[in-house]
C-alpha cells in the first residue's frame, strides 16, 4: 500500500492521460473507470499481508513500471497450432479480428461496440467482474484501452471454438474480454496468453451466461518465464445455464488467476478445472470462487498441479452456499504432485455454508510419485527418467480430460509431455 | 495403560437432573426452550481487584501470590507486549468490542489466603457449590481415585491424592504453588511453547494469569491415575486466565482431563487461557477437554468468550501429543490446540467435536507443524451447527523442508441442523517437502429425513434418532475420550442439541 502511494501520482498521470483520449466513451464507462481508479489507489497492489495474497508476493509490481514503461519492441510470439479458426488477435497496438464470425456469433472489438452504443454493454461491462474489492481488476477497469466482445445470439449453437490470442503489445497488456451468451445459445471461447521478455499482463474476462445458455471457456497461460500474469475470469449465470472453465497455467514467473462464477439462478451447472505445471522459480496461484446464491445448482472443481524445481503452487478454492441455496451439490478437489525437494504447495480449500440441505465436499492431496509404480515401470525395462515422465503425465492427464475441445486437448497434452521431458533430453 | 474405573468429574451433571433422551414434548417444536441447567451463583466474599488493567494490576497479582522477581519481570514484559498488540480480527466470529479496562483481573475466595489442608478446611459454601454441580468431592477422594485440582475462580482450593502422585514422583499442583516449590522447572518451561508474544490473548494471559495447573511427570513414569482439573467461572465480571503447563519427561505417560461449566450471566465473560504441553523422548500426553460453559441464552445474550491458546511441543523423538475436545459451550469459541512436531518420529493428534446452537459461534481447529523427520499427524474434526449458530473449522498443516517422510491425514466433516446456521472450513495446507503425504477431506451434510424415517419406523423416537445419528457422526472422536468421559460427552451432545431438529 505504502509502495503504491509512493507511485500514486504516476498511476494517476497515466489514468488522466488515458481518460483525456477517451472523451468519446459513454459517460457511464468514464464514471466506472474513475471509481475503479479510486478503488485501486485505495487498495493498492496487494501484499502478502492481505489474506488473499498470503503466498503470492506482487509487491514488485507496485511501482507500476510495467504499466508506465514503453513497450518492448518486436515480439509477436504466437503459440502455434492451437485450435480454433476464428482468431481475434491482440498482438500489437490494435485489435485484429480475423475472419467472419460463425452464424449467430458476433465478434467485435470493445471500442467498436462502444462506438455503436450497444445497449447491453452498460449492464455487463465492468459489472460482472466487481472491482470493489479486487485491486487488480480495478486497475484493469480503469486503464484498459480496448478489448474483445463476443456475443452469442439467442439460440446460436456454435461448438467451433473462438480463439483469442493475446501476445505482447500495449492493448494486450490490459486484456479485456466480454462474453455474452444470450438465451439458449452456446459458445466456446479459448484465450491464449503468450509473450516475450519481462512484462506484466493484467487480464480481465467477464462472462454473462443467460438462461439455458452454455459457455465453455478455456484459458491457456503460456507467458514468458520472466513475466507476471494476473488474470480474472468472472462469470454470472442465469437459471439453467451451464459454464465450464479450464485454466492451463504453464508460463510466467508469477501467475495469479482469480476464477469465479456466481450462480444467480436455479438449476445452474458449472465446472472450474485447471492444470498447472511449473518449475524453476515459478509461482502459480489459482483462487477460485463459486457463489451458490440460488438453490438446485451443481458445481464441480478439479485442479491439479505439478511442481518441480523451486516452484510454488498456491490454490485457494472457495465455495459459498448462501442461505436458502438448498439442494446445492458442490464438489472440489485439488491434487498436487511435488517432484522436487524444494518445491512448495500451499492449498486452502474453503467451504462457507449457510444452508443445510446441501452436499459439499472438498479434498486436497499433496504427494510425490509413487515409488512402487516407478519400480514397476523400471522392472518392465522403462528407464527411471522415462518412468517419472510417464507417471507425471498420468497424474496430470485426467485434468486435461476436462477440456471439451478435442484438438485443444491434444495440443495441451503435447505441451504437457514437453514440459516433463527429461532435463537432459 | 489407564484404567477407567474411576468416577470422573461430571461437570455437566447435576443430581436430580435426568438426561433420559425421550421427552414427552413434541421433539420438532417444543424443545428449544431448554434452559442452561447450571446457571446459579454462589455468593462468596471475594478478594477482588477493581476493574482495570495497568502495570500495577500485574504487580498486584504477582505480589498477592508472593511470586519471585523473575516471574514478575516475565509478566511485565508480557504486559508490554500486549500493550503493543491488536486484538485479532481474522476469526470468523463477531462480538462487540471488549473493554479490557472494564474487567477485574483478580478474584480469589478469601479462604484461599490460608490454603486448606483437607476438605474440612474448605469453605463449606464452596463445597456446597460443588455439590450443586454434582461433584462429590469427598466421595471422589475415597471412591473415584481421581486427583482433582479444582480451580474455583482463580485460586485452587482443593487438591486430592497428591500423596499418591508424589509417591510416583508426579508433580500435580496449582501453578502458583509450583512457582514456589519447583521454581526451576516452572522457569525452564513456562512460556517455552507459547511465548508471551505469541498472540494478543496469550500475552494478556501471560501478564495476568491467576492460576492453573502444573504437571510434571518424571522420566519413565506412567502417571498412576487420570489427572483432572475442573474450572468454573464464578465471580461477576472476572475474566479467568488460567495457565496450564504439563511436562512429560522421557518415556513418561499422562492423561489429563479438563471439564467446565459456568453459571448463568447476562454480561459476556472473557476467558483467555493458555495451555502448554512439553513431551520429551518417547513421552505421551493425552489432553482431553469437555467444554460446556454457558453459551448465552437462546437470543444470544450473555455467554462466555472463550479465547484460548493451547499448544503442545513434541520435542523428543517418538513423542506423542493427542488433543481431544468436545466443545459444546461458550458464546464464542476461538481455539486451536496445536502440535509442534520437532522430534523425529513424533506424532500429533487432534480429535474434535464442536457443537453450536442458537447464537453460538465457534472458530476452532488445529495446527500441525511438522519439523522433524517421519512425523505424522491426524486431524478429525466434526462440526455440528444448529439454530442460528456459526461453526468454523480452521486448520493448518505445515510440512517444513526438512520434515522428510511427514504424513498427515485430515478429515473435517460438518453437519447442519436447520437452515439458518452456517458451517465453514478454512484448512491451510503448506507443504515444502516432496516426500510428504498430505490428505485433506471435508464433507458437509445434514441428517437425512430418510435416516430419521428409518429409525422412526423401527420404533425410535425422532429425538432419540437424532441423538443416535449425531453420536454416530462423532464416534471417531468419542472413542478417543477416556471411557466415562465419552459416555458423558454423548449425553452432553444430546442436551446441547435438544430442540434443534425440525
Amino acid at each position: 500500500m505504502a509502495a503504491v502511494m509512493q507511485h500514486a501520482s504516476a498511476y494517476l498521470e497515466r489514468f488522466s492521460s488515458s481518460q483525456a483520449g477517451r472523451d468519446w466513451e459513454p459517460k457511464w464507462l468514464r464514471e466506472r473507470r474513475e471509481l475503479a481508479m479510486e478503488r485501486f489507489l485505495r487498495m493498492g497492489v496487494p501484499t502478502p499481508r492481505d489474506e488473499e495474497y498470503k503466498y503470492t508476493d506482487l509487491r514488485s509490481l507496485s511501482d507500476g513500471r510495467f504499466l508506465l514503461s514503453p513497450d518492448e519492441p518486436g515480439g509477436h510470439a504466437r503459440p502455434a497450432h492451437l485450435a480454433g479458426q476464428r482468431i481475434a488477435a491482440a498482438c500489437g497496438d490494435s485489435l485484429a479480428v480475423a475472419g467472419p464470425a460463425p452464424p449467430g456469433i458476433r465478434l467485435m472489438s470493445l471500442s467498436e461496440a462502444l462506438v455503436r452504443g450497444e445497449p447491453w454493454l452498460e449492464d455487463r461491462l465492468a459489472s460482472v467482474a466487481s472491482f470493489e474489492r479486487h485491486a487488480l481488476c480495478a486497475l484493469n477497469t480503469a486503464l484498459f484501452e480496448d478489448g474483445i466482445v463476443i456475443v452469442a445470439e439467442a439460440g446460436a449453437d456454435s461448438t467451433e471454438p473462438l480463439h483469442l490470442e493475446f501476445g505482447p503489445g500495449r492493448v494486450a497488456r490490459l486484456a479485456r474480454v466480454l462474453v455474452i451468451a444470450e438465451r439458449s445459445s452456446r459458445v466456446t471461447v479459448v484465450e491464449t496468453y503468450s509473450g516475450l521478455g519481462e512484462y506484466w499482463r493484467n487480464a480481465v474476462t467477464e462472462i454473462h451466461v443467460s438462461e439455458n445458455a452454455r459457455v465453455d471457456h478455456v484459458r491457456a497461460q503460456l507467458e514468458s518465464p520472466r513475466s507476471f500474469h494476473t488474470g480474472v475470469v468472472q462469470a454470472a449465470q442465469e437459471r439453467d445455464s451451464r459454464m465450464s472453465s479450464f485454466s492451463l497455467s504453464f508460463g510466467a514467473r508469477v501467475a495469479r488467476n482469480d476464477i469465479g462464477t456466481r450462480l444467480d439462478g436455479t438449476g445452474c451447472d458449472c465446472s472450474l478445472d485447471g492444470l498447472y505445471a511449473v518449475r524453476g522459480h515459478q509461482l502459480v496461484d489459482h483462487h477460485t470462487g463459486i457463489d451458490h446464491a440460488m438453490p438446485h445448482c451443481h458445481s464441480h472443481q478439479l485442479y491439479k498441479g505439478v511442481l518441480d524445481g523451486n516452484a510454488r503452487g498456491v490454490f485457494n478454492g472457495k465455495i459459498f452456499v448462501r442461505r436458502d441455496a438448498q439442494k446445492t451439490d458442490a464438489v472440489q478437489s485439488n491434487k498436487n504432485l511435488l517432484l522436487s525437494d524444494s518445491a512448495e504447495v500451499n492449498t486452502k480449500p474453503q467451504l462457507e455454508i449457510d444452508a443445510n440441505d446441501v452436499r459439499c465436499t472438498h479434498g486436497a492431496t499433496i504427494g510425490q510419485l509413487d515409488a512402487d509404480a516407478a519400480f514397476y515401470l523400471r522392472s518392465r525395462g522403462i528407464g527411471e527418467a522415462e518412468a517419472r515422465k510417464l507417471l507425471t503425465y498420468a497424474f496430470a492427464t485426467d485434468a486435461l480430460d476436462r477440456v471439451g475441445v478435442a484438438s485443444l486437448r491434444e495440443r495441451f497434452e503435447a505441451l504437457l509431455l514437453d514440459r516433463f521431458a527429461p532435463e537432459a533430453a | 495403560m489407564y484404567t477407567y474405573k474411576y468416577r470422573l468429574v461430571a461437570a455437566w451433571r447435576r443430581p436430580g437432573t435426568q438426561y433420559t433422551m425421550s421427552t414427552a414434548v413434541d421433539p420438532l417444536e417444543g424443545l428449544a426452550s431448554q434452559e442452561y441447567k447450571y446457571g446459579f451463583v454462589t455468593d462468596i466474599e471475594q478478594d477482588t481487584l477493581p476493574p482495570g488493567l495497568n502495570e500495577d494490576t500485574v504487580r498486584f497479582i504477582s505480589a498477592k501470590k508472593g511470586e519471585p522477581q523473575w516471574l514478575l519481570d516475565w509478566r511485565l514484559k508480557a504486559f508490554r507486549y500486549w500493550q503493543g498488540m491488536k486484538e485479532p480480527t481474522w476469526p470468523n466470529v463477531h462480538y462487540p468490542p471488549i473493554d479490557y479496562q472494564a474487567i477485574s483481573y483478580y478474584a480469589a475466595p478469601k479462604s484461599a489466603e490460608d490454603k486448606p489442608k483437607s476438605l474440612d478446611e474448605v469453605d463449606p459454601e464452596l463445597l456446597a457449590t460443588y455439590e450443586k454441580l454434582g461433584i462429590p468431592l469427598e466421595e471422589r477422594a475415597i471412591l473415584a481415585g481421581v486427583a482433582v485440582d479444582a480451580v474455583f475462580d482463580s485460586v485452587s482450593v482443593a487438591t486430592t491424592f497428591r500423596e499418591k502422585l508424589a509417591e510416583a514422583g508426579v508433580i500435580f499442583m496449582p501453578i502458583s504453588e509450583a512457582v514456589q516449590e519447583h521454581p526451576d522447572l516452572v522457569r525452564r518451561y513456562l512460556g517455552s511453547v507459547v511465548p508471551p508474544s505469541d498472540n494478543f490473548f496469550a500475552a494478556l494471559n501471560s501478564a495476568v494469569f491467576s492460576d492453573g495447573s502444573f504437571v510434571f511427570i518424571p522420566k519413565g513414569v506412567t502417571c498412576p491415575m487420570e489427572l483432572s482439573t475442573y474450572f468454573r467461572i464464578n465471580a461477576m465480571n472476572t475474566g479467568q486466565f488460567e495457565r496450564t503447563l504439563i511436562v512429560a519427561e522421557e518415556g513418561s505417560h499422562v492423561s489429563y482431563l479438563e471439564g467446565c461449566t459456568a453459571p448463568m450471566r447476562d454480561e459476556n465473560q472473557l476467558h483467555a487461557a493458555v495451555v502448554e504441553l512439553v513431551a520429551l523422548d518417547d513421552a505421551r500426553i493425552k489432553y482431553s477437554t469437555v467444554q460446556n460453559w454457558y453459551p448465552g441464552d437462546k437470543d444470544g445474550n450473555g455467554g462466555i468468550y472463550n479465547f484460548v491458546t493451547k499448544r503442545g511441543a513434541c520435542r523428543g523423538r517418538r513423542s506423542k501429543i493427542s488433543w481431544t475436545q468436545v466443545e459444546t459451550g461458550s458464546a464464542i469459541t476461538w481455539k486451536y490446540p496445536s502440535c509442534i512436531l520437532i522430534g523425529d518420529g513424533s506424532t500429533g493428534e487432534f480429535y474434535s467435536v464442536a457443537v453450536t446452537n442458537n447464537h453460538q459461534q465457534a472458530d476452532t481447529g488445529t495446527k500441525m507443524i511438522h519439523i522433524g523427520r517421519n512425523t505424522s499427524s491426524t486431524i478429525i474434526s466434526k462440526g455440528i451447527s444448529a439454530g442460528l449458530s456459526n461453526n468454523s473449522y480452521r486448520g493448518l498443516v505445515k510440512i517444513m523442508p526438512r520434515a522428510e517422510g511427514a504424513r498427515n491425514f485430515s478429515q473435517c466433516d460438518s453437519m447442519l441442523m436447520g437452515d439458518r446456521c452456517g458451517a465453514h472450513t478454512f484448512p491451510y495446507l503448506e507443504v515444502r517437502n516432496k516426500s510428504a503425504q498430505v490428505e485433506h477431506e471435508a464433507t458437509t451434510s445434514k441428517i437425512g429425513e430418510d435416516q430419521i424415517f428409518y429409525l422412526n419406523q423401527r420404533g425410535i423416537e425422532t429425538e432419540d434418532a437424532v441423538s443416535m445419528i449425531v453420536n454416530g457422526f462423532c464416534k471417531e472422536v468419542f472413542r478417543e475420550l477416556p471411557m466415562e468421559f465419552a459416555v458423558e460427552a454423548q449425553k452432553l451432545l444430546s442436551v446441547s442439541l435438544e430442540g434443534s431438529v425440525g
